[in-house]
């Protein structure tokens, strides 16, 4: 589904991937761990097409097609969606708002029917249910005055909104309480089936305990160092980053 | 200017009541002359250049301003009156009034002249031949918006009109008055109205000025308001286009506890220049204004914003705000802001800002990433931004039409 191969990016003159290879195959659960400043959110980036960052090299294919041939939004009417770090605030346009607009431009780009307005709101109250998100919410200026849990939660709606078939889900569990995560972790399993893959960014091994991944890489100032199952997750828990920073440092 | 031009300016329409304002308004021009560069006021709204076309009378085509009446004003049920060119229409208005209002034609009164006037409020004067004076009688609550459409037909020829119209609120009552300002035409043409608003104790008046010109006209509007006691006066200008427009807003509070509430919205593209002057003057105590102006310039388009606020001696207790937010879609595009604050009084609560930016990149990237195009998300973004303004208009039919020329204008 998605073949990531010697991806090379920089921002502002500065390198930042250096180098990533990844490939990730329907169904399947990545988890993405790595100190702060490592290249996660670059990485997650780049792939959603964000156009400060410049791609030097490598190549990326989703679903057989150059997805950085792609506009941002075409990629996601492809069927890839960012579950961002930093959910960015947008004064006077709510999430039912801009998601009528998103859904029928996505539904129309897949070949499917246009959603009517009762139709979209059948489909969002089935949606607000696997997140446990409050319609109220919805209509409030975007992520203005959220709290941290009710903006990741919103996040994880648009995704289950949009049906992706590859979801990146960017420090979704940062600054989350457990019920928080817990709630998070349970959309995201919820939607998880055969066709779709997601790759879980974190920082912490605690998401994984509930998103439970098939493989874990660990990103390193702009390389993949060392890939393993989940049991990796757990000894980098236990061990911290340095053993790896310093195994790295020698080789 | 050369003074031929505003020989042709001042060409004097057939003789009627009006004589006497007319000489005297021509006499005020003549002396003063058209502002130009040198005029602090009209700096960046140089017209004088643009004025140096031979603007002749033209009745209008009867035809293609109710084809322009049908097509382009749908959402709006009823227009009251409709003026081409300055004169009224009796086929293309309505006439259909609620309980609440007189309508009368305008009474000729030479000591109205000010000589402190706006040079194109003189000139207006020095072309009055008729005008209509609008009553919203004592203690009626009007709830149906009247609508006055003035179109500027230049399907012809050049054409200059210069409608003038006095709306009077009377004690007590409430209501709620659009004057809309449309062209027809291809050559080029100029508006140049004069609105005076009176609004007497405990009255409530909303007043809406929305220009959808096309880019060859030229608008100029002198809107002056008084305030009296305990009335509120609301203020929506909003401005869609036009080769260059100066809307002149002047209030005073000049009794104690009234209150003024302006909000403006304009948009522009390619080269059009929309400027907005404002004055609230504070005469009295215990008076509030409040004032917000929204601007979203594209192209190489400009806009100017003045607003000033004067707080006099006597008005103690004052609270006058004042905001201008804008946003340049294009490097092209400029705004040029200024708030003038002058207070003499020592217990008052002012404050003014502006900002300018563009649309927030971090704010187009999301949108973009749940799929939608480019455009679209500017359109969402642009409408929140104007939305401010927009949710102002209380009457769903006026606002729904505002709404429908800001998203014409987006779309380009
Ligand atoms: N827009 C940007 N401008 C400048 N530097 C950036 C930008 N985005 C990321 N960086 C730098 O790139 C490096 C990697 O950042 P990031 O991808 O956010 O790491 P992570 O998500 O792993 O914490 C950091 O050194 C960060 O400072
Ligand atoms: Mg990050």
């Amino acid at each position: 589904m998605l073949k990531i191969k010697d991806l090379k990016a920089s921002v502002e003159g500065k390198e930042i991937l250096k180098g990533i290879s990844l490939e990730v195959n329907p169904g399947e659960v990545h988890a993405i761990m790595g100190p702060n400043g490592s290249g996660k959110s670059t990485l997650s980036s780049v792939l959603a097409g964000r156009e400060e960052y410049s791609v030097d090299g490598g190549s990326v294919e989703f679903l057989g097609k150059d997805l950085l041939e792609f506009a941002p939004e075409d990629r996601a009417r492809e069927g890839l969606f960012m579950a961002f770090q930093y959910p960015v605030e947008i004064p006077g346009v709510s999430t039912t708002n801009f998601l009528k607009t998103a859904v029928n431009q996505v539904r129309e780009h897949r070949g499917l029917p246009q959603l009517d307005a009762v139709q979209f709101l059948q489909t969002m109250k089935e949606k607000m249910k696997i997140v446990d998100i409050d319609q109220s919410l919805l209509k409030r200026s975007l992520n203005e005055g959220f709290s941290g849990g009710e903006k990741k939660r919103n996040e994880i709606f648009q995704m289950a909104m949009l049906e992706p078939k590859l979801a990146i889900l960017d420090e979704t569990d940062s600054g989350l309480d457990i019920d928080a995560l817990k709630i998070v972790a349970h959309g995201v399993n919820t939607l998880k089936s055969p066709d779709n893959a997601t790759i879980v960014i974190t920082h912490y091994q605690r998401l994984l305990d509930y998103i439970v991944p098939d493989f874990v890489h660990v990103l390193l100032n702009g390389k993949i160092v060392k890939s393993g199952t989940k049991e990796l997750a757990y000894e980098l828990e236990e061990r911290g980053y340095d053993w790896i920073k310093a195994e790295h440092a020698n080789a | 200017m050369a003074n031929s031009v505003l020989e042709r300016l001042l060409q004097k329409p057939e003789g009627n009541g009006f004589d006497a304002v007319r000489e005297k308004a021509t006499s005020l021009i003549k002396e003063k002359g058209l502002p130009g560069k040198k005029n602090e006021e009209y700096k960046y709204t140089n017209l004088s250049r643009l004025l140096e076309k031979n603007f002749t009378d033209f009745e209008g085509n009867k035809e293609a301003n109710l084809e322009l009446l049908k097509s382009k004003i749908p959402t709006l049920s009823t227009i009251q009156l409709v003026y081409v060119n300055g004169n009224l229409s009796e086929e293309l208005s309505s006439y259909t009034l609620p309980k609440g209002i007189e309508l009368e034609a305008l009474a000729a009164n030479a000591d109205s002249v000010d000589e402190n006037a706006d040079e194109f409020a003189l000139l207006n004067a020095s072309n009055l031949k008729n005008g209509t004076s609008i009553t919203f009688t004592k203690g009626f609550l009007v709830e149906t918006p009247i609508v006055i459409l003035h179109i500027t037909d230049s399907s012809k020829n050049q054409a200059a009109s210069h409608p003038r119209l006095a709306i009077k609120a009377e004690e007590n009552a409430q209501a709620t008055i659009v004057e809309l300002f449309l062209g027809n035409g291809d050559a080029t043409s100029f508006t140049n109205a004069v609105t005076e608003i009176q609004c007497k104790g405990h009255s409530l008046l909303t007043y809406i000025k929305v220009g959808n010109e096309n880019d060859n006209q030229l608008h100029v509007g002198n809107t002056k308001v008084d305030v009296a006691g305990n009335a509120v006066f609301n203020a929506i200008t909003a401005n869609f286009g036009g080769q260059m427009v100066r809307n002149n807003l002047r209030i005073a509070l000049h009794e104690s506890y009234s209150e003024a509430h302006l909000f403006g919205l304009y948009m522009s593209d390619e080269k059009e220049h929309i400027d907005n002057h404002t004055v609230v003057d504070h005469q009295m105590p215990n008076c509030d204004s409040n004032e917000l102006y929204k601007g979203i310039m594209n192209g190489s388009s400009t806009g100017v914003f003045n607003g000033k606020i004067y707080v006099q001696q006597d008005a103690q207790k004052t609270n006058a705000f004042q905001s201008n937010k804008n946003i340049l879609l294009s490097d092209n595009a400029a705004i040029n802001t200024k708030p003038q604050l002058e207070i003499w009084a020592d217990d008052v609560k002012c404050s003014h800002g502006c900002t300018t930016g563009k649309l927030d990149k971090e704010q187009l990237f999301y949108l973009k990433s749940r799929g939608i195009d480019e455009q679209s998300a500017k359109t969402l973004l642009i409408t929140a931004f104007a939305n401010e303004i927009l949710e102002q208009i209380k009457s769903k039919e006026v606002r729904a039409y505002v709404q429908n020329l800001l998203h014409n204008k987006i779309g380009g």
